[in-house]
């Protein structure tokens, strides 16, 4: 149960092809910066608002820093297990490889928190600025009935379920986006941002900061539990470790940037919105930054364009998360730890298709029929404990591997890795008890999955010879 | 046995005859060289133009299939006919069915770049209609005048489609009595930016495409009979056009693919390797269209496809 996955079985399974496959070393530290900016802001930003002002009043602003500070450390915890063990499937992999096979599955439970809940949560929110953009620009809305949950005065959510069948379309026809479509998505979400910031300043008043903290430190810390949700995706940078030149300085590097500018950027918007308006009016509001953009100029198209942009970027980062959720089921199914049907290639697209079906009928569900709070709570959950794993992660492979050759060490070893698990279980001890019990009752289900099924199907427990299989 | 060319007066239309005067130079096979002519108005019109244009094309179908001739030789069989369609595709496919031809040569549109083909407008529409399998030529084909075919590769993705490619590729192996190759391309050439798993995603789905393309390829083979010279492999490169490129070909060779006819909305969603495979070939490319009647071994007339009137 405990049984570990050898280092060198991965790097052997992922070998470059002798025929010249080798991806070379072409990521700068731009476009890794760009990297790590593009997969992070658009996924929670644009949301998050509505639901955490309420819990920490105009405090969210500090939530946001604690956030960003926690994000940013268990990101170069990432960087060094990334650097040492090379290979996809993000933490699961890396646990596998440190910890054993029940914890990686365990991770793996937690990653489908943060790729497939995240990626239902962040196509609920397309739906509200769908619908924004909609009534922007040609005054009429969507019905409640098809646009909302059911617990939300709605039977589904029409437009979150479309988005999530057009990505998976997308993604099964074997689309992906390119370097440059990133580095663009990137540009328009931070000119959205920007925009956002500068015409929420005009509207800036003093007293709408007062109370700071309503609900106190506690309130404080649940929101910046809830936020996590928007910093998810910083840890892409780490993945990119063995495409990146002169990953030694541009990986830490890029780390740093992307969490300076996203952090910046998430600061200056949430001081804009709490400036904006008196923090109770946060609840309840959908597509919260462009309704916020409508109230302060009393006209509908600079709304129109934050709902435009976030319409467009939101669509890339779902199609980013799918994506990447897919490819861990993948990884898992080649592990054994799945059935063999994540792990079948189509034919005709070359690419996992009915796994990517399975991913996204999953997410659709998700997207459709639960509420969006609970979505982002259960993301954040998932996402922190998985941190967490992963912080502690690099302390074991520090003790039991020392001679591993490491790409990138954690500067302030093992002060970092504590502190990144600390700020992650702090985080985690701010959600609401239902989170707690949702969480709870999905590692149950794990369980029995593991216990059922991947604890004998698993190729380690069946004694394949992962490492020594012949390179073809 | 006919295998049918589609003549035209350019490069495309040279090319397309060198192809088919090599095709024809082994197998038993005879070869029907066939101009299509745009059909003229038959009833007499003002100041007889009409039958001046009529005039003019006759001469010009003489002209083009005595240079057809000379090109061809008399080394191997063949019979030259002109005939005259609403268009192109109509013609040929009409000289198909009446000359018993069981595959159509055609040649390369000129926009494409050298040494591969180009999908032209006409192509495109007998690559949708044709009830034949259909042998594509790159642009600026030219094999020795005397050279024949050499091997027969068949590209083989395990799919049905390629199971009919497969069988198509056998037949003309048979009938050639040439030695043929099994080839599953490994392509990796999508990379999402930015992934939230690493880079070596993609490396993992290559991987296994490798080792289910082996498995499919090991379960063709085995139903292959003794007497065929068989060798079978997977190559892999970052796109099509490397992953083919890898291969050795030899001078004489042409690849086998199946091609699924796709509706036009499908092919926005599911594109189709097969066209990406004609791209970048640099040999030619003998296309099975779905559905189509395959008679490449023995010596029948083909069939009459249900296809035609589809």
């Amino acid at each position: 149960m405990f049984r570990r996955k050898p280092v060198d079985a991965f790097v052997t399974e992922t070998r470059p092809d002798a025929e010249g496959g080798e991806l070379s070393r072409s990521i700068g530290l731009f476009q890794l910066t760009m990297f790590g900016v593009g997969a992070t802001i658009g996924t929670g930003i644009f949301i998050v608002l509505t639901e955490a002002v309420p819990e920490a009043g105009p405090g969210v602003v500090v939530s946001f820093a604690l956030a960003g500070i926690t994000a940013a450390l268990t990101a170069v915890c990432y960087a060094e297990l990334a650097s040492t063990i090379p290979v996809s499937g993000s933490s699961y992999s890396y646990t596998y490889a440190t910890m054993g096979e029940i914890v990686a599955f365990g991770v793996a439970a937690c990653l489908l928190l943060e790729y497939g809940v995240s990626a239902a949560a962040v196509s609920v929110g397309w739906g509200q600025y769908l619908n924004e953009l909609l009534f922007d620009l040609f005054g009429f809305r969507i019905p409640g009935a098809i646009n909302a949950a059911p617990g939300e005065g709605g039977f589904f959510n029409l437009p979150a379920i479309v988005l999530v069948t057009l990505c998976g379309l997308l993604l099964i026809r074997g689309v992906r986006e390119s370097a440059t479509a990133n580095t663009i998505m990137v540009l328009i979400k931070l000119a959205i941002l920007a925009l956002f910031i500068v015409v929420g300043f005009t509207g800036f008043s003093a007293e709408n900061l007062e109370p700071f903290a309503p609900f106190g430190i506690a309130g404080i810390g649940a929101a910046a539990g809830s936020i996590f949700f928007s910093f998810i995706g910083l840890d892409a940078v780490s993945t990119a470790g063995e495409e990146v030149h002169n990953p030694r300085r541009n990986l830490p590097l890029a780390i740093v940037f992307a969490t300076i500018i996203v952090t910046t950027f998430y600061i200056l918007v949430a001081l804009a919105g709490v400036g904006a308006q008196p923090y109770q009016q946060f609840a309840g509001q959908e597509a919260g930054l462009s309704a916020i953009m409508r109230n302060i100029t009393g006209s509908t198209w600079p709304a129109a364009v934050l709902a435009a942009g976030a319409t467009i970027s939101i669509f890339s980062v779902t199609l980013v998360v799918l994506y990447g959720q897919s490819r861990i089921l993948f990884a898992m199914g080649r592990d054994g730890m799945l059935p063999e049907i994540f792990h079948r290639v189509d034919p005709r697209t070359l690419a996992p298709v009915r796994n990517t079906i399975i991913v996204c009928t999953f997410v659709g569900l998700l997207a459709g029929f639960v509420p969006l709070g609970v979505l982002i709570d259960l993301t954040s959950m998932g996402t922190l404990v998985a941190f967490t794993v992963v912080s502690i992660g690099v302390i074991i492979l520090r003790r039991t591997q020392p001679d591993l050759p490491r790409g990138f060490r954690v500067p302030g070893y093992p002060v970092t890795p504590i502190l990144s698990a600390a700020f992650a279980l702090y985080l985690i001890s701010g959600l609401p008890y239902t989170t707690f019990a949702l969480f709870a009752v999905w590692l149950g289900v794990a369980a029995i999955i593991y216990f059922t099924y991947s604890a004998k199907h698993s190729r380690l427990a069946r004694g394949e010879a992962v490492a020594t299989e012949e390179p073809r | 046995m006919n295998y049918l060319v589609g003549l035209t007066a350019d490069r495309g239309g040279r090319d397309a005859l060198a192809l088919g005067r090599m095709l024809v130079r082994t197998g038993d096979v005879t070869l029907t060289v066939c101009i299509v002519l745009p059909e003229v108005w038959g009833h007499p019109s003002l100041a007889r133009v009409d039958a001046e244009y009529a005039a003019f094309l006759k001469q010009y179908a003489q002209d083009t299939i005595a240079e057809a001739r000379e090109f061809v030789g008399d080394a191997v069989q063949a019979e030259y006919v002109s005939t005259s369609a609403p268009t192109a595709t109509e013609g040929l496919i009409t000289t198909a069915r009446e000359k018993d031809a069981v595959l159509i040569v055609l040649g390369s549109a000129r926009h494409g770049p050298f040494g591969r083909f180009a999908v032209g407008s006409v192509t495109n529409e007998v690559l949708h209609t044709a009830p034949v399998p259909l042998a594509l030529t790159p642009r600026g084909y030219s094999p020795a005048s005397d050279a024949r075919l050499r091997r027969v590769t068949c590209a083989f993705a395990g799919s049905t489609r390629s199971r009919t490619a497969f069988d198509a590729a056998v037949q003309l192996s048979k009938r050639h009595d040439l030695p043929l190759r099994l080839i599953t391309l490994v392509v990796r050439d999508r990379q999402m930016y930015p992934s939230q798993v690493g880079y070596s995603a993609e490396r993992l789905v290559a991987e296994q495409w490798r080792a289910q393309a082996e498995e499919a390829q090991n379960i063709a083979l085995a139903t292959l009979p003794d007497d065929v010279t068989v060798e079978a492999g997977v190559v892999s490169g970052r796109n099509w056009e490397e992953a083919l490129d890898s291969l050795p070909w030899k001078e004489g060779e042409v690849l086998v693919v199946g091609s699924s006819r796709l509706g036009p909305v499908k092919r926005v969603f599911l594109g189709s390797s097969s066209t990406k495979i004609v791209r970048s070939s640099p040999v030619p490319v003998v296309v099975i269209p779905r559905g189509a009647d395959v008679h490449l071994a023995e010596d029948t007339p083909a069939a009459r496809s249900s296809d035609l009137e589809r």
